[in-house]
């Protein structure tokens, strides 16, 4: 057997999982076994420096300043954040870049959804989904347990960014030609070729991602977590090439 | 979960894990206030363990965040020189300063993913947590903290002679 990595020895002075060989290895071979031991020294030399950067912490204040933040936000948390939106913004309620409203013969959100004509007004306040519809973007708002995307048709090459953004809603934008539809607590699209835009607000506690069928994110800003391997996760946002 | 108790045994590991990581104490302190508040405002639950991961993940991620550039890290480590903790004698003092400003500078010499799984490391977290935490798979932990230490080490006058 070869001498052992760098890494192999720094996982076998950290107790992690190493094969059994290797530590056996490690024990027996002299160049490794010194290895192993400078490892050793050296991890008490970076303890003992890093040691030194450490500072008291004053934890009182702060926890006084976290609790009141918490009562504060939860305090200002609205009673009712069912799928709505402001009554403000009714009159572009799919805001929907100037698409005409259609309804989709066949569409897989009518189990979901009631009727609704084609180029209806639809009351946000009083309608929690809403058939396809062809435009340029759709805008909901985010239900207190988080959001559901779903993607359709979407082309293999095409790239979809998912980008965590302050403003409190989230919105999905994708080619000219695309549909959208949305329920509570869940919107959908079905892609025309091109690049889709997904924004969603930072502090959603879950989103979920599911494209053509397969399920390829679940998370949140903070802790996302990538089901697929062709997503990759930047400072904001997370790159998918399908 | 109980506030008082979750918060008391994290924030201080919290806070000295950011601010080595950001150089800024009061960065660091917004960060670990931030990540907690996250926690209770999520309703977050389960073990300790799996707890303190969370909350070191979410820092990790909010400090990423907010620093995307590693300039302006390097402009708030120059705007905010360290502070002593405690007044000893003037040689010990100045002793302890200057070891703490070369660990200091010796970890603002590596790269943000390397300071990241030595400071991971060195806050006690298991290979699997500090892959999960930075976005690596868990077999190549090794070498890249093998990696580190050694840059570390290397940026570190006298470090081997420290132990």
């Amino acid at each position: 057997m070869s001498h052992l990595s760098d890494g192999t020895i720094v996982a076998i002075r950290d107790g992690a999982l190493v094969a059994g060989d290797a530590r056996i290895h490690a024990m027996e071979c002299p160049v490794c076994a010194e290895a192993l031991e400078d490892a050793g020294r050296r991890a008490a030399a970076i303890e003992s420096a890093l040691s030194l950067t450490s500072a008291a912490v004053a934890v009182d204040d702060a926890k006084a300043r976290v609790r009141a933040r918490l009562d504060a936000r939860r305090a200002s948390e609205r009673p009712r954040r069912r799928f709505s939106l402001p009554l403000g913004r009714a009159a572009g309620l799919l805001l929907l870049a100037g698409g005409a409203v259609y309804a989709m013969p066949g569409s897989p959100v009518r189990d979901w959804v009631g009727e609704i004509g084609v180029g209806a007004r639809v009351d946000p306040l009083a309608s929690t989904s809403q058939e396809w519809s062809r435009a340029g973007s759709i805008e909901v708002e985010i239900p207190d347990e988080g959001i559901h995307i779903g993607l359709r048709s979407v082309r293999p090459g095409t790239v979809v960014q998912l980008l965590w953004l302050d403003d409190p809603i989230a919105r999905i934008t994708a080619a000219e030609g695309s549909s959208y539809s949305f329920a509570e607590g869940r919107a959908e699209a079905m892609v025309a070729p091109g690049p889709v835009r997904i924004e969603i607000f930072r502090d959603t506690p879950t989103v979920s991602l599911e494209v053509n069928g397969r399920m390829v994110f679940q998370g949140s800003a903070s802790t996302p977590s990538l089901l697929e391997s062709v997503g990759v996760r930047e400072s904001d946002r997370v790159v998918f090439t399908f | 979960m109980d506030f008082d108790a979750t918060f008391e045994e994290h924030y201080p590991d919290l806070v000295r894990y950011c601010r080595r990581l950001t150089g800024d104490g009061d960065v660091a302190e917004d960060m670990a206030q931030e990540s907690l508040l996250r926690l209770f405002d999520h309703g977050v639950e389960g073990s300790n363990n799996g707890v303190r991961a969370w909350l070191f993940k979410t820092a990790t991620h909010l400090v990423r965040d907010r620093y995307r550039v590693d300039k302006n890290r390097q402009r708030l480590l120059q705007a905010n020189p360290v502070r002593p903790v405690a007044r000893e004698s003037p040689e010990r003092d100045l002793e302890r300063r200057e070891a703490r400003d070369m660990a200091r500078a010796a970890l603002e010499t590596l790269s943000t993913r390397d300071r990241e799984i030595l400071l991971m490391r060195y806050s006690g977290f298991s290979y699997k947590e500090i892959a999960e935490a930075i976005d690596v798979a868990t077999n190549s932990v090794g070498t890249l903290l093998a990696r580190a230490e050694r840059r570390f080490e290397e940026a570190l006058p006298g470090a081997g002679e420290a132990a």
